[in-house]
């Protein structure tokens, strides 16, 4: 079933074409048009999932959304000195949304970092996870409680499960909240 | 079929003197050249000038690569400069096309305004053609090789249905029973969608899809479309090896086709064998 959710059947077919990317029309050339600053994007990504991933393609196309954004920010995009993020620090990041969250996870907000990195971050409440990722792509995570507490401050390793293992836990129980509305 | 029967060959595949078919795709992904963009086909344009004379842009395709059902999730990540487009290339009648982008070449014929259907060998041979233009180009400009990644073929059908029968798959579908015991009846419109593993062809994964679904062009009447692709990574990175994958892909789409449809539409669409 998630082979049949993920991908468009016949892709390459043109008299019905399936669902699937939107095609570019006026309006998005009139949004690129009106953004001030925006640079010309140079680079972008495609995230395709694993089979045993169907369920995960909204969160996909929200991460792929997002990074594209970042990945289009120009040399001295904060006005000052700031680098265009790196290929790296992209790849550690999607690598690591995808390790932390599941099918009912709230997604984390992303923002540029000007050493060409990426932080990622959930916040309810009081309780925050930071995940700050440098332009090489190492990947360190804050976890702080309601009272402000640190519960977690550790490097973080998209393969390595053990270091992923407290992060999830928090990202769930974040998520859970978000949906109570507590 | 009997097991001693090779299932690719065309003697022993079933034949429809009036297939439903619309559209057939035959098409490959290869690595990415950046450089294959549509200022540097200015030559390659020329060169199909005759043949194909109508020339548009379309946004790209996204890779679409087979992948094990088991094991750890994984996420491919692909890189590729922006604002890359694909390129169509269509013949004066636009029933034959070209698609070309910095990872794909995807050949199709469309049937438009009653064409008859050229059959597979015809498409094969257009597909065949195209990739050696192609090749020849990239080499001459030091683009690097075509190294071919996944294979694809795809088969459209179109098979039309008034209002009431789109939700009766059973009259297409040997396998689909009615739903005329349902509380509401028969369902309004209906849709199926399997995936069949493909052994023997390329290297595994090598997937069939099918597809039987509701759809509706612009001004025209809604009809049901089925459509069987195969996609996989060839055995081999090379021409050969994409065209004896798509053979068998062939193979396999047509005899898919004939088992999952029923008598009743094989007769109308008049089969020989």
């Amino acid at each position: 079933m998630t082979q049949l959710l993920d991908r468009p059947i016949a892709p390459g077919a043109t008299l019905y074409p399936q669902a699937g990317r939107d095609r570019v029309d006026t309006q998005d050339a009139e949004d690129f048009y009106l953004q001030p600053g925006l640079s010309v994007p140079k680079r972008q990504i495609f995230i395709q999932l694993g089979a045993a991933q169907g369920n995960l393609r909204w969160l996909a196309d929200h991460v792929q959304t997002e990074v594209n954004a970042i990945l289009a920010l120009g040399e001295g995009w904060d006005g000052h000195r700031a680098r265009p993020i790196t290929d790296e620090a992209a790849g550690t990041t999607i690598g690591l949304v995808f390790a932390l969250c599941d099918d009912l996870s709230l997604p984390p907000q992303f923002f540029p970092l000007p050493d060409g990195g990426v932080q990622i971050e959930w916040h309810v409440g009081g309780e925050a996870v930071e995940v700050e990722i440098d332009w090489s792509g190492d990947a360190h995570a804050l976890v702080t409680d309601d009272s402000g507490a640190v519960i977690v401050d550790s490097a973080l390793d998209p393969a390595a499960s053990e270091s992923l293992l407290p992060v999830q836990a928090v990202v769930r129980r974040l998520s859970i909240r978000a949906a109570s509305g507590r | 079929m009997t097991s001693d029967e090779n299932p690719g060959d065309p003697a022993h595949l079933p034949d429809f003197e009036d297939p439903p078919v619309v559209e057939v795709a035959l098409g490959v992904q290869f690595r990415p050249i950046p450089r294959l963009r549509p200022v540097e086909m200015a030559s390659l344009r020329e060169q199909w000038r005759s043949e194909y004379p109508v020339v548009l842009d379309q946004p790209p395709l996204p890779p679409t690569i087979e992948q094990p059902t088991s094991g750890p999730r994984t996420t491919q990540l692909v890189f590729g400069p922006a604002l890359q487009t694909r390129l169509w290339f269509l013949s004066e009648d636009q029933s034959s096309l070209v698609q070309i982008q910095h990872d794909r070449l995807t050949v199709n014929w469309r049937k438009l305004d009653g064409v008859p259907y050229p059959r597979y060998p015809a498409v094969r041979d257009m597909f065949d053609r195209s990739f050696d233009d192609v090749e020849e180009f990239v080499a001459d400009r030091g683009f690097g090789p075509l190294e071919i990644t996944q294979v694809e073929a795809n088969y459209i059908n179109r098979i039309d249905a008034a209002d009431e029968g789109r939700g009766h798959l059973e009259e297409i579908l040997r396998h689909w029973s009615s739903l005329a015991g349902h509380h509401l009846g028969d369902p309004e419109e209906a849709r199926v969608a399997m995936v069949f593993r493909v052994p023997e062809i390329g290297t595994p994964p090598v997937r069939l899809y099918v597809e039987c679904a509701p759809a509706q062009q612009v001004g025209q009447a809604p009809v049901l479309l089925l459509t069987l692709t195969v996609r996989g990574a060839p055995t081999t990175s090379d021409l050969g090896s994409a065209l004896g994958f798509m053979d068998k892909a062939h193979a396999h789409i047509v005899h898919s086709f004939a088992e999952l449809t029923t008598d009743a539409m094989h007769e109308h669409w008049r089969r020989n064998r």
